[in-house]
């Protein structure tokens, strides 16, 4: 009963409403709550005060990632993942974030899918990269990507339950192993059920804008959606993809829907995207 | 397999691009506005045709924004955002199959047990901290990315993000 009604209030402050311990004390029924007291609840709230840093933010994204590269190795091509990380990091540095370390990663996993983590790491698996054909694209597919990193799309939601977990006394936030198992757990968590429909509209229209900051056609986004859209389900595990992302068609549109003139005008495949193929 | 079927899926999408924006049959649409059907992908090129809104669109061609499209007889250049995509697409069917649900809600989401295989199974490895650690020694600096664009003469551009379409603009 107490404990949904201390979720949201601590939902409530997270979101930013700068939530003061001492207001927190006069809240009914803190004392008697399942976090083992106001002791817990007190240390919890005490952190939404704490800024966040970006140390926190690379060793939660790496605590995720870590079962992710346990299910699925960086694949064993060496021109492959030194490609990925020099086109990765040009896209990147047209992104705003400065605290972030760029770490990108083609994964054996035949599963059509890309992933970001808070702190910076972005994986592609090979299946989605076998789908590709330049590296217009492979920016496009990366761009959308960074673009999650740089608006902390994952890292939000992740920090916001860890907190919660933190007030509830579920992590004491001195049991550093346990920490981490709760952060990969809710990582875990995110991935398979995926953010907002609105966030991946943002990652696609960043996305594009930061690959045509860096050179590459800016409507490289829809040729991978086009692919995707017409992917039969036998030819490559989809599921995770579609289930965690709007529709490839509806991508494409409100993509479109947005392009600003100046977006429309970077649609031009760029005089890298052939190297793609030269990669092995 | 897995492999094979990748390739065969990707060479039939290559070929979808050489092509046309679909390999086998044409991809319809439908127009959203009345548009002039343009004989080339630029505000500045000269009319062809025009069509009514809520016409039937073959999709002939993509380029960049654009689309080149069959509707009634007449064909001709349209702006990619003329066309309604959504609802003439596999994308949708393969989402509602996936996740068990029509997409309606506004988080995309699965029930969390259902239709997942392999793809979730990514989250389920054993944790491979080494494996992440070594990510550091394949990063690239930023100067190696600098050099490596200069070498394909990649220009840098500069360009606002872009916000949210209106509500329906797009529905």
């Amino acid at each position: 009963m107490k404990r949904p009604t201390l979720r949201t209030l601590l939902f409530a402050a997270a979101i930013g409403l700068s939530a003061s311990a001492g207001a927190a004390q006069s809240l009914p029924g803190v004392g008697d709550s399942r976090s083992g007291g106001l002791g817990g609840l007190l240390n919890g709230l005490s952190s939404f005060t704490q800024k966040e840093s970006p140390e926190e933010e690379a060793r939660s994204g790496e605590d995720i990632a870590a079962p992710v590269l346990g299910a699925a190795p960086p694949w064993k091509n060496a021109a492959v993942q030194r490609y990925v990380n020099l086109v990765g990091r040009r896209v990147a540095d047209q992104a705003e974030r400065r605290d972030v370390a760029w770490r990108f990663a083609v994964i054996d996993s035949p599963s059509i899918n890309a992933m970001a983590f808070p702190g910076g790491i972005v994986v592609v698996t090979r299946g989605l990269y076998a789908l590709l054909d330049s590296e217009d694209e492979l920016a496009a597919v990366l761009g959308h990507e960074i673009a999650h990193v740089n608006r902390k799309h994952q890292w939000k939601v992740i920090r916001q339950q860890k907190l919660v977990a933190l007030a509830e006394g579920e992590i004491s936030g001195k049991d550093a192993s346990k920490t981490s198992k709760l952060v990969a757990d809710l990582g875990a968590k995110l991935i398979a059920r995926g953010l907002d429909k609105s966030a991946e509209f943002e990652a696609d229209r960043d996305g594009a804008v930061l690959a045509a900051r860096a050179g590459y056609d800016s409507s490289a986004l829809i040729s991978v959606m086009q692919k995707l859209s017409q992917l039969k389900a036998d030819q490559g595990d989809t599921s995770l993809l579609f289930a965690t992302h709007p529709a490839p068609a509806q991508r494409i549109e409100q993509l479109v829907a947005a392009a600003s003139p100046e977006l429309e005008a970077a649609a031009v495949p760029s005089p890298a995207a052939s190297r793609f193929k030269s990669v092995r | 397999m897995q492999k094979q079927s990748l390739r065969i899926a990707s060479s039939a999408a290559l070929l979808g691009m050489v092509i046309g924006l679909a390999p086998a049959s044409a991809e319809t649409a439908k127009l959203r506005t009345p548009v002039s059907l343009l004989s080339a992908p630029t505000t500045s090129a000269s009319p062809t045709g025009a069509a009514k809104a809520g016409a039937a669109a073959q999709i002939l061609d993509r380029r960049g924004f654009w689309a080149r499209v069959s509707v009634g007889g007449a064909s001709g250049w349209v702006k990619l955002s003329a066309l309604s995509l959504a609802s003439s697409n596999s994308g949708r069917e393969i989402v509602s199959l996936a996740s068990g649900r029509s997409g309606q809600g506004n988080v995309v989401s699965t029930s969390g047990g259902r239709g997942l295989d392999n793809g979730a199974d990514l989250t389920k490895g054993t944790p491979n901290p080494a494996a992440v650690a070594a990510l550091s020694g394949l990063a690239a600096s930023q100067e190696a990315a600098e050099r490596y664009a200069r070498a394909a003469h990649l220009a840098t551009r500069s360009l606002a993000y872009t916000s949210a379409p209106k509500e329906g603009a797009s529905q």
